[in-house]
């Protein structure tokens, strides 16, 4: 099982391998001369080292380890490791003697300590250098290995040199380590990867850079070739010692370099953090033009938006409602003071044909000693659609520091976006709100068709035709035939004042009213006179109900009928035409004794072929595209015209007569026309 | 369809409103809001001038039902003056002159009201 994850990691049972051939060099030859021996520990150690980067480098891809973490780490190690020296100063002083002596038991127990105190190392400088790796690859405009791997070879050149040379030319080793520390200053420039910090991981880098300064310093210190520390590196390995050097000598470099940036950075960290929160801003921000659907969550995310991208310290925006301008939503900022704001800049002219977003001062005004709290400046943009201004976004900043042009620009770009997005949000609206009304007006049509009769009666004494044209907003007409009596044929003829679904209930609450007391009573005015006592009970005032209910005695030939407000009765006579007009208030507006004071009764003796026309309001009032109505001469000599005819072809000459008028033009109100015509001796 | 608004003009305790255009369904709620801002400012002697008034319907005619109450209840009064024929038959035919003083100018309701 153990084996097969050594297996599975071939890396890390490299190390182990490594660490453990050391570990017997020591023990067998520690302290020889051998140049192959020298070499060999050389060689293990500079294993060791790789296989532990390998590691460590997949330690950190794998966990995604963040730049600020990694420095913070690198600090952590550094500290580690200059713990470990003086810790180790007060009992290894006798340990590098026993490491050289011959094998014992003491010995076996020094170079335990010793391996552990050099893999400690050997993990430092490898995680340092993983470290500094990771940074020169990061965020380079060109991708330039080269350098690094120059350094890489020269690194190991110059540790392996000093083994291999020791006894020729010392300078060789030396040349090798200049060149790598030329390569060293060559890959610390250009750090790019810190503009992308935030100020304040910008500042926790400044302060973690000079700590690694330090402490690398402080390590090199220690790595003088007398000290125990440099002793005991050197008695495993002279080149992993020197390697050692090289990589404090790197990270001492490469932190100062980046120290230095990053206080070169720093006054402009803000700008920058800024400037980055206007692009994601604006990102969010297009993103929420399709988020409309939620007007009130739209209005919120824009408020809020527009004061992160201008970095102010409250916003709001208003909207345009007839001349008047309303505040909408609004952060940080009391509804006293924007109303106090909106009074100064909107009303005042100040910004009168505004085009783009303006910076006002508040400055030495007198908005700004009644306002609650002390805002000094603000930026007014205005919010257009189709060019005309709907409202506007205003941000506002306190502690006496004025908007900049820039930030002006930024509110500018931005309350396009919000334009947009609020015009869209106001589309939807509309577009939702009127199928709700078209759905309520076909529920209102179905309704009104229901209520009305589905035929006209077939009796033998009475012609009797119907035309219903319903307006698209339904007008509240209707009309119903009783023929349940004996010998007496009646009918009822109304308006409901108002539209739609609601004149639809009422029309719905007559006919039931009508189709009772029509049963209970008989006479006209009694009917009418009852119905509008009922309908005090439940009838708003404002939607009452004109009514001609008509009574028909066949027997007796005798045509009765009262009129509460509605349109007059129209008798043609051997081509002659009467209108009757008696007295009478519409249903629903009078609840006292004086509506049945004021309802008069009309009785008509019929002689053969007498016709009666009955109509609502909206035959009258048809309009043509010119307002004009079609009027009651119209109405009257169409009448006239064809009053000879059956009262199917009256009622089709007299429609037709209507359409030709108005031509097409919208028909606002509901037409009924019901013709009869008298057919007894 | 056509435009509708109003002006307000005050005489004394008496309010004037001034009808333009076309009164109807659509454009009743206007003259609603009117009325609402009157009775607020507890203003309940009003006139209503007809001069401009080029149509109204039923609904137009509703409006003055719903306020009619309020009004009488609060010692004030509607009254309607100046209706071109045609408006003046639409109320005719509804019985309105029954139940609202009918005026031929603005003055005479005015007038009317000092009494």
């Amino acid at each position: 099982m153990y084996l097969y994850r050594l297996h599975k990691n071939i890396h890390l049972t490299i190390s182990l391998l490594s660490l453990l051939i050391l570990f017997a060099v020591i023990t067998f030859w520690g302290g020889s001369n051998s140049k192959l021996i020298l070499f060999t520990q050389d060689i293990v150690t500079l294993i060791l080292l790789f296989s532990l980067t390998v590691q460590i480098k997949e330690y950190i891809r794998k966990n995604k380890i963040s730049f600020l973490s990694l420095t913070f780490a690198v600090a952590s190690l550094l500290g580690i490791l200059l713990m470990t020296i003086w810790f180790s100063r007060m009992f290894m002083d006798q340990l590098i003697q026993k490491l050289n002596s011959e094998i014992s038991i003491f010995s076996f127990t020094s170079n335990l300590i010793g391996t552990v105190y050099l893999f400690l190392f050997v993990f430092g400088t490898a995680a340092v250098f993983v470290v500094l790796k990771e940074y020169y690859f990061s965020r380079r405009t060109k991708f330039n290995p080269i350098y690094f791997r120059l350094l890489v070879i020269f690194g190991i050149l110059s540790a392996v040199s000093f083994t291999l040379f020791k006894d020729v030319n010392e300078s060789i080793s030396v040349g090798f380590m200049v060149v790598t520390i030329l390569l060293i200053i060559q890959n610390s420039l250009g750090i790019s990867w810190i503009a992308f910090l935030t100020k304040s991981e910008k500042y926790k880098l400044l302060i973690i850079s000079v700590v690694i300064t330090i402490l690398a310093s402080v390590l090199i210190g220690y790595t003088s070739s007398e000290t125990l520390h440099a002793k005991t590196l050197m008695t495993y390995s002279i080149g992993f010692y020197k390697l050692s050097v090289l990589v404090l000598i790197y990270a001492i470099i490469y932190f100062g370099v980046l120290l230095f940036t990053v206080l070169f950075h720093l006054p402009t960290a803000e700008a920058f953090d800024r400037k980055a929160e206007e692009v994601s801003s604006l990102h969010l921000f297009s993103s929420l033009i399709n988020q409309v659907l939620d007007f009130d969550e739209l209005a919120d995310t824009i408020t809020d938006l527009t004061r992160k991208v201008s970095g102010a310290d409250a916003s709001w925006f208003v909207l345009k409602n007839d001349s008047t301008f309303h505040t909408i939503s609004q952060k940080n900022i009391s509804a006293n003071d924007t109303d106090t704001i909106n009074n100064y800049l909107l009303y005042s002219g100040e910004c009168k044909s505004l085009t783009k977003a303006k910076i006002c001062s508040l400055e030495k005004t007198v908005v700004k000693t009644r306002l609650s709290e002390q805002f000094s400046s603000v930026i007014i943009s205005p919010l257009r659609a189709q060019s005309e201004i709907k409202g506007y976004l205003i941000a506002a900043r306190k502690s006496g520091l004025l908007f900049f042009e820039d930030e002006a620009k930024a509110i500018n770009a931005f309350s396009d976006y919000a334009s947009i997005a609020l015009e869209n949000s106001r589309l939807l609206k509309e577009s939702i709100e009127k199928e709700r009304l078209e759905k309520e007006l076909d529920v209102a049509r179905e309704m009104q068709k229901k209520l009305l009769p589905a035929s006209d009666p077939d009796l033998k004494e009475i012609q009797i035709c119907s035309v219903f044209i319903p307006a698209f907003e339904v007008g509240g007409d209707f009309y119903d035939f009783y023929t349940d009596k004996k010998e007496e044929f009646s009918f009822v003829i109304g308006d409901v004042a108002g539209k739609g679904i609601s004149a639809a209930f009422v029309m719905a609450e007559v006919k039931g009213i009508f189709e009772s007391l029509t049963k209970i009573l008989s006479s006209p005015k009694e009917i009418l006179f009852k119905a509008n006592q009922i309908l005090a009970r439940t009838l708003h005032r404002k939607n009452f109900v004109s009514a001609l209910y008509g009574k028909i005695n066949i027997a007796r030939s005798e045509f009765e009928f009262a009129r509460a407000g509605h349109c007059p009765a129209i008798l043609i006579r051997d081509g002659e035409l009467f209108t009757y007009q008696p007295k009478g208030l519409a249903l629903g507006l009078d609840y006292t004794e004086s509506f049945s004071d004021n309802l008069e009764e009309v009785k008509i003796t019929l002689e053969k072929n007498d016709t009666l026309i009955f109509y609502t309001d909206g035959i009258t009032e048809s309009k043509n595209k010119f307002n004009e109505d079609f009027g009651e001469f119209r109405f009257i000599d169409a009448i006239k015209a064809h009053s000879h005819k059956n009262v199917n072809q009256i009622a089709q000459e007299i429609i037709s007569q209507i359409s030709l008028f108005t031509n097409d033009s919208t028909q606002y109100d509901d037409i009924t026309l019901l013709i009869l015509r008298w057919n007894k001796n | 369809m056509a435009e509708f608004n109003t002006t307000l003009k005050e005489q004394g305790e008496i309010s004037i409103i001034k009808l333009k255009g076309f009164l109807d369904a659509h454009t009743a709620p206007v003259l609603e809001s009117k009325f609402d801002e009157l009775i607020k400012n507890n203003k309940y002697k009003i006139v209503v001038d007809f001069q401009d008034l080029a149509y109204i319907s039923s609904a137009g005619l509703g409006v003055f039902m719903a306020y009619i109450e309020k009004v009488r209840e609060n010692q004030g009064d509607i009254k309607l003056a100046s209706m071109s024929d045609k408006v003046y038959n639409i109320f005719d035919l509804l019985g309105f002159p029954l139940l609202y003083e009918i005026f031929k100018t603005e003055e005479e309701a005015i007038k009317k009201f000092s009494e």
